[in-house]
């Protein structure tokens, strides 16, 4: 069934005038995501004030069969907030408030508008008001945190630098509120570290939004240190960069992050006004967090800045202070942003492999972008193998933007073919659907796909995502 | 008559010595299989699952035996699937810092297979000297090491299993970050062998640290002062506690440093703390006692929660909120006052051990909430209910 002027005036009803868009120009905002690499238009989009508000609505779509996708801030790389069959988007934008921040119990609980940087923001103006701790943080953040809402975090189980020692997004929530597709509102899991019976919010974690609406999370945050350490190293040769992580990682040390960056990538963000003083010249950069003590981040930066050198690392520099810390670490969050300055558009790729096979995977992703005529960037996040190959393109162009896609594929495959997965953090979305066949057989696929229907009977949640067909 | 008719069908595919018959090790709750398949591979488990289902007979998995007391009373019992050979092999990746072990793997065995290359598993469950890699997984158990290395369900990175109709599968790719599809993996672990059968494993690793230090303090901590010393794991046995630090030389004398500011203590190093720290974390002792109970609280809640519970022995974790009670008796009357006052809590109160006719009147996991859906979940991996029937959560 279409959208209907009564049940556009049915919505309105809900979520007031002032929270609604149908006119077609406004609607154009709603018809990409990050990627900018295809489009699909809505028919509606609406801006609930609260969970209710979002039942209210969820129930209108499931009576009259009309497709809803959630939407946070549309900074999803994959499609997934693109709303392929028409339908209902859901912004969860309005629903902002961080709800409770409850330290004794190590949770923040917020709406799913909430921007990902600003849980740890809010917690920001606790720290030291409590004697005996030193603040706490919100540990899953992804490079988009400064604009990426945490709704859009969860459906797409978001990973981020601090993966290697805190996990990633799942591994960070204790609870979500939910609205099912047939309007119900829901609460899975609690403040606790473990819930009987089966993980549900785990299976709504990175489901991309083809289960349920999730409108409220119950999440795990985590304790500063006294001291953190960040060390840059640059290197001649990215084989060297892939030893140095790990004889690091050999060693026990368990660093916060440890992230790479080729000669492309830094040569961007270089070229940019976000520049941290990022050596240029270096074929690979490695960006080492440690946390501690101080004399235990001491002892362990000085025994990294070791490896580093004995690993072939021609320059080894401890950061003086957090400012330089955090000019290194911004520089290195806007490494995707960066590459507007080198090129007019560009794909993210998002592959996972094993880390040994770096050296093999760069090699292969140069290859490809020597076949096709473009240049490829790369970033990695290298405690946990999940590699970035930014590919350069100029959709204006003819047949360039699907060249770039197919160059995006192949370095996808050979992430499979290596060991890997084809997305490690943006989620498999419409972009990748067609490549999930390459992990699972047709049996694992339809036990997914029943299980979507455990929920999601008539298929009305982010239809077109994540399944081939 | 079914179950004839199976095990025609399976003698013809299986080994000779995979068709068993019961003994006192399968018993559970006094209910007798009536049957033990011990397959030899992945293939005769396959086999087995395909002619057990086909005949709808009641499977429950057993490796060694250790939790059979967990859960609830089972609906049925034809088949205890024996599955403590069907796969031991042990294969740590040290450079991925993954490894892979088969369900039948003994806790012990894997972490001495990964200390041969200077790795271990950095979990710490219950009974661990007793386990299979299977009963701990299948279980979700974990330990005090949790606060710092996550939960056994957030290490896994793969899961292999048999379904219930014999269809071999994988879920998960074995990468630390992949968000291909849903994640099943996690529905796998924690559920007990109420969804399919777990016969291999592949999880997150860790490097054996510089300097392990366990400490024996004289009293209990506060849990705000206990956490800012940043422990990696802290156990209370029956009032003395013990803070468990690692990390290189530095670090951890700096930590024990500001513990000895707020405590007298005595402190263990290396193997010796190593082994006193497994031998306290297994606690053994307490499933000697009748009744065993599992309360689940947020942190700050748990000595609320525990206080009032009669316990002969208590164990508590407070940095993940769980503590662990035996006692020698209790009603059902103060059993469910007790889950009521921690459900408000925001917790649970699991009855991990009890005799039977105490089990017959509750069901043990605790939670009413959403059985609806996870019965709806069930189904869809074993759709005819012959996967522990009746044992897990709401009788499910």
């Amino acid at each position: 069934m279409g959208i209907t002027e009564g049940i556009i005036n049915e919505l309105k009803r809900i979520v007031g005038e002032s929270n609604i868009i149908t006119d077609e120009v406004e609607l154009t905002v709603y018809e990409a995501d990050g990627s900018f690499v295809y489009t699909a238009k809505p028919d509606v989009v609406v801006f609930p004030r609260s969970t209710e508000e979002v039942a209210k609505v969820v129930r209108v779509a499931w009576e009259n069969r009309i497709p809803i996708v959630g939407r946070g801030s549309g900074t999803s790389l994959s499609g997934g907030a693109l709303p392929i069959e028409g339908g209902i988007v859901v912004s969860l934008a309005r629903m902002n408030r961080v709800l409770e921040l409850d330290i004794e119990n190590e949770t923040a609980t917020v709406e799913a508008g909430v921007i990902n940087l600003w849980v740890s923001d809010a917690l920001a103006k606790f720290n030291y008001q409590y004697p005996i701790d030193l603040g706490y943080y919100f540990p899953a953040d992804p490079g988009s945190q400064r604009v990426a809402t945490i709704g859009g975090n969860i459906s797409h189980n978001a990973g981020g630098v601090k993966c290697f020692k805190y996990g990633v997004t799942v591994n960070n929530v204790r609870g979500l509120k939910v609205v099912l597709p047939n309007g119900e509102i829901r609460f899975f899991g609690g403040k606790v570290i473990e819930n009987p019976g089966y993980d549900i919010v785990g299976i709504i974690s990175g489901s991309e939004g083809t289960m349920a609406i999730v409108t409220e999370a119950v999440l795990r945050i985590v304790s500063n240190y006294e001291s953190v350490k960040t060390i840059l190293a640059a290197f001649n040769s990215i084989e060297d960069a892939g030893t140095a992580v790990s004889r690091i990682i050999s060693t026990g040390i368990r660093p916060v992050a440890l992230e790479f960056m080729d000669k492309i990538a830094v040569n961007a963000i270089e070229a940019g006004p976000w520049g941290g003083g990022l050596p240029t010249d270096a074929e690979a950069i490695l960006l080492i967090d440690v946390e501690g003590s101080e004399p235990g981040t001491s002892a362990e930066a000085n025994r990294i800045i070791e490896i580093l050198k004995s690993s072939g690392a021609y320059m080894v520099k401890l950061a003086r202070d957090r400012a330089e810390a955090n000019k290194w670490w911004g520089a290195r969050k806007q490494a995707f942003g960066a590459m507007g300055f080198v090129g007019p558009n560009y794909i993210t790729g998002d592959g996972t492999i094993p880390r040994k096979k770096l050296p093999e995977a760069l090699h292969r992703i140069k290859e490809v972008g020597s076949k096709y005529g473009f240049r490829i960037a790369n970033v990695f996040h290298a405690g946990d193998g999940n590699l970035h190959p930014l590919i350069l393109y100029d959709e204006r162009k003819p047949g360039e933007r699907e060249r770039a896609l197919q160059a995006e594929d192949e370095i996808l495959r050979m992430c499979v073919e290596i060991g890997g997965t084809i997305t490690g953090e943006h989620g498999v979305g419409y972009y990748k659907k067609h490549l999930i066949g390459l992990l699972y057989t047709d049996y694992e696929l339809n036990v997914m796909k029943n299980i979507k229907s455990v929920f999601d009977p008539l298929g009305i949640m982010n239809p077109g995502k994540i399944f081939p067909g | 008559m079914t179950l004839e008719i199976a095990l025609r069908n399976i003698e013809r595919e299986v080994s000779n010595d995979s068709v068993r018959e019961p003994t006192n090790k399968y018993i559970i709750d006094g209910l007798s299989p009536k049957v033990v398949l011990y397959p030899r591979d992945i293939n005769e488990l396959s086999v087995i699952m395909k002619n057990v289902s086909r005949e709808k007979l009641s499977v429950i998995p057993i490796v060694n035996g250790s939790k059979v007391f967990m859960g609830n009373v089972p609906k049925s019992y034809d088949v205890a699937l024996d599955l403590s050979r069907v796969h031991k092999v042990i294969e740590p990746d040290p450079e991925e810092m993954v490894g892979t072990y088969g369900v039948s793997a003994s806790f012990n065995e894997t972490q001495e297979a990964l200390k041969r290359v200077g790795r271990r598993l950095p979990i710490d469950p219950p009974l661990s000297n007793y386990s299979s890699i299977g009963g701990i997984f299948s279980c979700n158990l974990f330990g005090p090491l949790t606060y710092i290395f996550m939960t056994t369900r957030d290490i896994t990175l793969r899961v292999r299993a048999v379904m219930p109709d014999g269809t071999i599968v994988r879920w998960g790719t074995g990468m630390i970050k992949d968000v291909a599809g849903y994640n099943i993996k996690r529905l796998f672990i924690g559920s007990c062998g109420s969804l399919g059968i777990i016969y291999e494993v592949m999880s997150r690793i860790a490097a054996i640290p510089d300097v392990i230090a366990v400490a024996k303090v004289d009293k209990e901590l506060g849990l705000l002062i206990t956490r800012r010393l940043k422990p990696y794991g802290v156990i209370i046995i029956n009032g003395t506690m013990y803070l468990r630090f690692e990390g290189i030389r530095e670090e951890v004398e700096y930590r024990l440093s500001k513990l000895g500011e707020v405590s007298k203590i005595e402190v263990f190093y290396g193997n010796e703390a190593d082994g006193l720290w497994y031998r306290l974390t297994s606690i053994n002792e307490i499933f000697n006692y009748s009744v065993v109970l599992k309360v689940i609280t947020p942190q700050a809640k748990l000595e609320n929660a525990v206080k009032e519970l009669p316990s002969d022995y208590l164990v508590k974790m407070p940095m993940i909120g769980e503590a662990y009670l035996g006692i020698n008796s209790i009603d059902i009357n103060t059993l469910n006052a007790a889950r009521e006052r921690i459900n408000d809590l925001g917790g649970y109160l699991v009855i991990l051990k009890a005799p039977v006719d105490i089990k017959r009147g509750i069901d043990v996991w605790g939670i009413g909430q959403n059985i609806d859906i996870m019965s709806k979940m069930k189904s869809v991996f074993d759709p005819a209910g012959i996967m522990n029937p009746g044992r897990f959560v709401g009788g499910l």
